[in-house]
């Protein structure tokens, strides 16, 4: 510095003040170099990223029946942050929503912070009025618009809705669950079934387009070299749609639709399988929500009253009912005796009871059915008989056959988180209650009463092993899916048919009583003409006798059961009926067997459509107990 | 050396128009009116500049008042008849052309606070009067526009040359002592939208949709251009309206983005140069007018470099002031080529008979420029 400056003193501050100014610019310039999260603002603002609905896959029968489909919809949606004139949008929309749908309002317009900056849906499948209504004052209705999106429907009069489950909307907590590529507020996932099972492969995955945008939000189609550096990246962003697959069941709708006819208005459940892949071919439990009004979202009011039914249509009853298997059991029990060396001649005289120390067990037919060997035993259902074996063979054995022929664990469907049941255990009812196992409850447990619970699947594989000569089938329900570039995966049927046990000599002696059953024993006047089939009805008490008796109802009524095959002579599919607090098994649940079995017949032409209807078989049924 | 503000002046317009012809393109690939103004303004700008540069040191000090009287009458002007644009009544039109005689103060108070800080001393509150009515009149009238940016501009520059030309340690202490104490008045007295900017400013993150917007766009824009930048012409922050003024206020955002950091650098390094050019002619000046006159200039460049850069790199609450030679505007760079004209003048650049910058300028009739050092030392 010059010594004669006139200023000199205080230049060379100013000057390191600008130098200083001039690092900590550029040292700031730098610093926002660091965070890795910024560059890609700039680019999340000039690009706006529309998402494209993936097209749900359907769910077809083992025909290619559409049971479940996705089909065009409008829905009308609302973002609560942009509302300008709520008290507008209340009395526009009110008259045209149900009372679902005005809560949904009522909660979209209460939304604040977060919550009113996400879109919601209010109504799905507008109609064309409402459509009318809503857009004729559009431009005053801020917030609401209508959209084009996609309805899950069930168009089939086999509803099976257990089985195929249903489609509603997300909730956060799904939204943090799931994977967020995939899903946004509003959409719908699988609930329960098939759609729940095979969500992954139904929804596909929303395709992505990006287009370039300006402040605000328009679309810019413009020119030069930044909008080709723009529009590289968007498509860099972009993602075809991958549609959903098609999943192919292997339920066959017809007699699904049997099935459910015949069990319209009651509780019960109807399974049958293909006795060799364990394909099941209906899988009916009544009664049913209507899926389709689940798809369309329900009031609180009206799902309270679902859940609080006391008929339970939520109940998958298939695969998650537990029923004492009554005298359906009575295979599992004399399959155990003939193992154990019991011959199918050996005979024992009934007189109408037994005598277990000091307690007298009854059988069913109070006159008894004096002297009678397996087959007269299975085909009359004598209780006398298997109390007989069954005390001899003890819980062990007894149990040891009813968890190889599939009973009291689950079975492999995989559905709706089927359930297993309960198997006679002395170690564990002892260690549980307390309580010692005795001859009596072998008794009760040889007919299928006491410490026992099945799911009528479970009831259906039992059969079928059975006439599967002691090969138990693993059941299954998922034929293939087949994606939208036509690759099929197979799903369901890969595991082979597991190895009972048991002897062909022993399950041709069970068969042989099955067959009397249907011939001249308690279910003889179900029997099928041309269609010879095998059987087993069983009634399960579901309270004490002398409650029965003293409060005679619906609900001390025992559950009805039949177990079946067809055809006898080289069975093809097997069935299970239960029928809650229907009363006895031969009048209540062998008829609805027999319809489905019919129609299955009729179907594979081998008997001729019936003239008659099959209900007219309810006459002369001799009851069961 | 001499030399140097001039080239460091072109450099910077040359940038200055390439990053304006990419900015003033929009969304589509033709150049806009901005930049074919911006041309004939730096035209313009250059020309003026070396008028100036002409002007010896002697003449800018007798025309300092004249001057500074011409730029009030100006901004009465403009309150008079002027035309409003972003929020002020800030410009004047004359024949089709704007002129912002706000811009003009920033350097026409320098110059009369150079003449009246460098003349003989009368009487101290004759002194202080004077510099009251320099800066507080032109002050005073441009905040009635309002253009508050250009107000903390004059007062900084202002501040900084009465410090320059030796004010006690004291008075700056007594001055940021009542600053203290002031700002909470000033707090009260500032309008909503600008009490908005500095609590944006503070945390631009509390309201990233309203007022915290622009400096979070302008924060992206940098980003996005990193080091290298997305390339000239690549840039999309400012044409597709994301960063608002991005050809003004926000050309730093736009030049970084395009330019990345490294572009940005450069500019600001050519312009924190001139203010260094402009320091070292101070240093080297043997008068007290020129030294004052081109200190205090360079003050007020760095003061409004750090203002608009800081306001677009979130480092100092937004203002509205523009960066000399980037930013849109003529009378902006009209009043920057004259600062150089200015600096030229006092450096003697196109004085032939001075060929040397070290020579003594010495004003009132001793040294006369021209003179040579013999004749000085015999004098």
């Amino acid at each position: 510095m010059n010594p004669v400056n006139p200023i000199g003193g205080r230049l060379p501050l100013l000057a390191a003040l600008a130098l200083a100014a001039f690092a900590v610019l550029v040292a700031r310039l730098a610093s926002l170099q660091s965070d890795p999260s910024l560059p890609h603002v700039a680019d999340d603002n000039a690009l706006r990223t529309e998402r494209l609905d993936a097209p749900r896959g359907r769910i077809l029968d083992r025909h290619g029946v559409v049971l479940a489909a996705a089909r065009p919809s409008v829905d009308l949606r609302l973002l609560p942050s942009e509302v300008e004139d709520p008290a507008l949008v209340r009395e526009v929309l009110e008259p045209l929503l149900d009372e679902a749908g005005r809560e949904r309002l009522d909660e979209a317009l209460a939304a604040t912070g977060v919550d009113a900056h996400a879109t919601r849906v209010i109504a799905r499948d507008l109609d064309l009025p409402a459509r009318s209504a809503v857009a004729a004052r559009g431009h005053r209705l801020a917030g609401l618009t209508l959209a084009a999106a996609q309805l899950r429907h069930y168009p089939e009069q086999a509803r099976a809705s257990h089985a195929l489950g249903y489609v509603s909307e997300v909730t956060g907590e799904d939204l943090l669950r799931l994977d967020a590529d995939r899903y946004r507020p509003g959409d719908q996932t699988g609930r329960q079934g098939i759609e729940r099972l095979l969500e992954r492969d139904l929804r596909g995955l929303p395709g992505l387009r990006s287009h370039v945008v300006d402040a605000h939000g328009r679309p810019v189609e413009g020119a030069g070299p930044w909008f080709e550096r723009l529009r590289g990246v968007a498509a860099s962003w972009d993602r075809p749609v991958q549609g959903g697959a098609d999943v192919s069941l292997t339920l066959d709708h017809h007699l699904q639709a049997v099935a459910e006819e015949a069990l319209a208005g009651r509780r019960g459940a109807v399974a049958m399988i293909d006795v060799r892949t364990g394909a099941v071919l209906v899988y009916a439990s009544s009664p049913d929500p209507d899926a389709d009004a689940l798809v369309a979202g329900l009031s609180r009011g009206g799902w309270q009253a679902l859940q609080d039914d006391p008929a339970r249509p939520l109940l998958d009853r298939v695969s998650r009912g537990l029923y004492p298997p009554a005298s359906t059991f009575k295979l599992v029990t004399a399959a155990a005796a003939l193992e154990d060396g019991v011959s199918p001649h050996h005979s024992v005289v009934c007189n109408g009871g037994y005598q277990v120390g000091r307690r007298r067990f009854k059988c069913w037919k109070r006159g008894g059915h004096g002297r009678v060997d397996l087959t007269a035993a299975l085909a009359g259902s004598c209780d006398v008989w298997f109390y007989e074996v069954g005390i001899r063979l003890g819980p062990e054995k007894i149990a040891d056959a009813a968890a190889r022929f599939g009973l009291g664990s689950p079975t492999g469907l995989a559905l709706n988180g089927e359930r297993g049941g309960l198997l006679p255990s002395p170690e564990w009812i002892e260690q549980r209650y307390g309580y010692r196992w005795g001859a009596g409850d072998s008794a009760s447990v040889s007919i299928g009463q006491g410490i026992l619970l099945t799911t009528p699947i479970q009831l259906a594989v039992m059969a079928a092993t059975v006439a599967a000569d002691g090969e138990r089938p693993v059941p299954y329900i998922v034929e293939q899916v087949t994606r939208p570039d036509g690759t099929t995966a197979r799903i369901g049927g890969l595991r082979a048919p597991i190895d009972t046990g048991f002897s062909t000599e022993a399950l041709a002696a069970v068969r042989e009583g099955m067959v009397a059953v249907m011939e001249r024993g308690t279910a003889r006047s179900q029997a099928i003409e041309g269609l010879p089939t095998a059987g087993k009805t069983g009634t399960a008490q579901t309270v004490s006798a002398k409650l029965k008796a003293e409060r005679p109802g619906p609900e001390t009524e025992d559950h009805a059961l039949f177990v079946a095959y067809a055809p006898a002579e080289a069975p093809r599919v097997a069935i299970a009926v239960v029928m809650e607090h229907a009363g006895g098994g031969s009048a209540h649940a062998a008829p609805i067997a027999r319809r489905v079995l019919s129609a299955w017949g009729v179907d594979e032409g081998l008997i001729p459509e019936p003239e008659e209807d099959v209900a007219d078989a309810l006459v002369d049924v001799e009851v069961e107990h | 050396m001499r030399w140097l503000p001039l080239g460091l002046a072109a450099a910077l317009t040359a940038i200055g128009l390439a990053n304006l012809a990419s900015a003033s393109m929009g969304t589509g690939t033709a150049l806009g009116v901005a930049f074919h103004t911006q041309v004939v303004s730096a035209v313009v700008a250059l020309g003026a500049g070396v008028v100036v540069a002409r002007v010896p040191p002697r003449r800018l000090r007798e025309l300092a008042w004249p001057a500074w009287g011409a730029g009030v009458a100006g901004l009465l002007l403009v309150l008079a008849m002027g035309v409003v644009g972003g929020g002020a009544r800030s410009w004047l039109v004359l024949g089709g052309s704007a002129f912002q005689p706000s811009e003009a103060m920033k350097l026409l108070v320098p110059l009369a606070l150079a003449a009246e800080l460098s003349a003989p001393r009368a009487s101290r509150w004759r002194r202080v009067g004077a510099v009251a009515l320099i800066v507080g009149l032109p002050v005073a009238l441009i905040g009635l526009q309002p253009d508050m940016g250009a107000v903390g501009l004059v007062v900084l520059g202002a501040a900084t040359m009465v410090w320059l030309a030796g004010l006690s340690w004291w008075w700056v202490a007594a001055g940021a002592a009542a600053g203290v104490v002031a700002a909470p008045v000033g707090w009260t007295l500032l309008a909503d939208y600008q009490r908005a900017r500095v609590l944006t400013f503070l945390d631009p993150t509390t309201d990233p949709k309203g007022a915290g917007y622009q400096i979070l766009q302008s924060l992206y824009a940098v980003a996005s251009g990193g080091w290298s930048g997305q390339g000239f012409l690549r840039g999309t922050q400012g044409r597709l309206g994301f960063l608002p003024e991005h050809e003004t206020d926000f050309i730093l955002a736009v030049l970084a983005e395009e330019t990345g950091v490294l572009g940005a650098t450069v500019a600001l390094g050519l312009l924190f140069g001139l203010v260094g050019a402009g320091i070292a002619i101070a240093s080297r000046a043997r008068d007290r007018f020129v030294a004052l006159l081109a200190a205090g200039l360079a003050a007020q460049l760095l003061w409004q470099v750090v203002v608009n850069a800081g306001g677009a790199l979130g480092l100092v609450p937004l203002t509205g002031v523009t960066l000399p030679f980037l930013s849109r505007g003529g009378s902006s760079l009209l009043v920057a080529w004259a600062t150089v004209g200015v600096w030229l003048s006092c450096a003697g650049t196109l004085d032939r008979a001075r060929p040397l910058l070290s020579r003594p300028v010495r004003l009132g009739g001793v040294a006369r420029s021209g003179e040579t050092a013999a004749a000085r030392d015999a004098a």
